[in-house]
């Protein structure tokens, strides 16, 4: 089987020769083995995509992210972003200071900023260069996220409890946005649009605020994903296991799913309707051994079986991870 | 009115986010000549310790927490101007910071409110908070702990890069360290250096009381 072709039959739950490996998100690490300062890739885009060319070289992913700046929407909608030498930009100055200026937030026009075009290009090169063997897809964040973003977290996390409704509408304005990204990620012609939402992390909200203010937005940016032609992926940080229901409901095309969750639980409540993907611990990926990583990723494939389950890390591939270790993730499906 | 009387029903604003409730109970403290000092301590401490253990439990999220926050400052800002203060008492110095690349500060920010409302001293750096300023906040404030939490794997090979910096400048021995965050773990902690880790804001409290206990 081709690269594509693993994928493509684990996402059916059709059998495959190996498991196949997403990273799921290896942009800024793959960036950071090659350059010495991520925030060189925002003047000269190119150079990040040749880092992920690169990277393929030595770690052979069956699939992989060809965009991953996915704060690149704050800065569209008129947020301050500083971009550290190291790690993912970070929103410095939010546009929605007090929730008055919720009403005054107008749509971007995504054609005239040019991170984001930049960013689409180098999608668009990626995608020609890869697309016909790989699996590609662009990352981006969910409306929780951006929301939490132009708004600042724990702003957002107060508003939840003190004016749900000015919460909703903020969460609308983000939606129409991300509508917008998806629509220009369908024009380059990826094969999924990989929607994450670290800010709806099972770590910061209960189930009851994931299902009112993550869940209806979550539902209506993968509809929309899928009306334009393109598979909708889905990366919620942290335990989800006291909401797998929830995202059951959502059905995405891929869940992607954090080191704590048990994959045999996930396994057994979204089987046979949503693919599930994981969960190699991330520090563990950073800190330990190829020895390790492979041990880790067998189980992994022990506990989720060969069908309809894709291997990963939990999360981000951190920044200044060892080769080594990540291509211990590709090493293992061979020797299973 | 009765002191205990009141000192519980700051506790129950703080577990509740009754912000107004937060403020007419220190305002009776204050009309009732009560002592500001021990009504932090015995009431919105208390409630903050209660919101802890809810926390912890996984009945509080993040949410809940920063609104139970949000009371007890309302009462604190009433408080603390007639708070009888001891000179010659120094609290314990906690410095705390995100390193650069983490969306997220707000594990940090969870943690200086369990400190704050335990009585420590908390010097906040903020977040993407450039390395050599968590040395230079240890020396000028003479801190005797460092605190620092990811929620996100970027961040962590920051926290290794600034205790390799505080080794590298000799102050490595003169502060503890202890990290946090839901993807780092006892066994990063260990092997970056640090002294301790805490699964979550539920434990600094504890964790900078063992750390700094003589
Ligand atoms: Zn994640």
């Amino acid at each position: 089987m081709t690269p594509r072709e693993r994928v493509e039959a684990a996402l059916s739950f059709e059998g495959v020769d190996f498991v196949p490996v997403l990273p799921p998100f290896q942009g800024f690490w793959a960036v950071g083995v090659y350059e010495t300062k991520i925030s060189e890739i925002f003047k000269d885009p190119m150079r990040g995509a040749e880092a992920q060319l690169n990277i393929l070289n030595k770690v052979p992913f069956d699939g992989l992210e060809v965009l991953w700046d996915w704060l690149a929407p704050v800065e569209a909608c008129g947020c301050k972003v500083h971009f550290p030498d190291r790690g993912n930009p970070v929103t410095i100055d939010r546009i929605v200071k007090v929730p008055e200026d919720i009403d005054r937030l107008s749509m971007p026009d995504l054609s005239k900023h040019s991170r984001t075009k930049n960013n689409f290009e180098v999608a668009h090169h990626l995608k020609k260069t890869l697309g016909a063997e790989r699996y590609v897809y662009v990352t981006l964040t969910l409306p929780f996220t951006l929301a939490g973003e132009l708004r600042g977290v724990e702003a957002l996390m107060l508003d939840i409890l003190k004016r749900p409704e000015d919460v909703h509408k903020l969460l609308s304005f983000a939606t129409e946005v991300l509508r917008e990204y998806a629509k220009f990620s369908a024009e380059i012609g990826v094969d999924a649009i990989f929607w994450c939402d670290p800010t709806a992390s099972a770590d910061l909200i209960s189930p009851r605020h994931f299902k009112n203010f993550v869940a209806p937005y979550t539902k209506a940016i993968l509809k929309k994903t899928r009306d334009l032609g393109l598979k909708a992926f889905l990366h919620i940080c942290g335990n989800t296991s006291d909401r797998l229901n929830v995202i059951l409901d959502l059905s995405p095309d891929l869940m992607s799913l954090d080191t704590k969750v048990d994959l045999v639980v996930a396994k057994d409540i979204l089987n046979k309707k949503v693919p599930i993907m994981g969960n190699v611990s991330t520090t563990d990926i950073l800190m330990k051994k190829p020895i390790d990583i492979i041990a880790a990723s067998k189980e992994c494939i022990r506990r989720a079986g060969k069908i309809g389950f894709l291997l990963g890390a939990g999360c981000d591939i951190p920044i200044d991870s060892p080769i080594e270790n990540v291509k211990s993730l590709c090493d293992s499906t061979k020797e299973i | 009115m009765d002191k205990e009387e009141i000192f519980k029903n700051l506790a129950k604003c703080v577990v509740d986010g009754d912000e107004e409730g937060a403020k007419k109970w220190a305002e009776e403290t204050i009309k009732n000549n009560i002592d500001a000092y021990e009504a932090i301590m015995k009431g919105l401490a208390e409630g903050m310790k209660v919101v802890s253990e809810l926390y912890e439990k996984g009945e509080y999220y993040v949410p809940e927490v920063l609104l139970s926050a949000s009371a007890m400052n309302v009462a604190v800002e009433i408080l603390k101007p007639h708070i009888k203060v001891d000179k010659t008492a120094k609290p314990i110095t906690v410095v705390l910071g995100v390193v650069e690349g983490d969306i997220h500060d707000i594990g940090k920010n969870l943690v200086k409110i369990m400190l704050d409302s335990a009585g420590f001293r908390v010097i906040d750096l903020g977040k993407d908070v450039p390395l050599q300023e968590f040395v230079k906040a240890v020396k000028e404030h003479g801190a005797e702990v460092i605190g620092m939490s990811a929620l996100m794997t970027t961040t962590m090979p920051g926290m290794k890069r600034v205790v390799d910096l505080l080794v590298s400048e000799g102050y490595r021995d003169k502060v503890k360290i202890m990290i946090g965050g839901a993807p780092t773990t006892m066994e990063y902690a260990r092997s970056i250096g640090a002294d301790s880790w805490g699964k979550d804001a539920s434990e600094a409290v504890g964790i900078v009381r063992s750390l700094t206990a003589k």
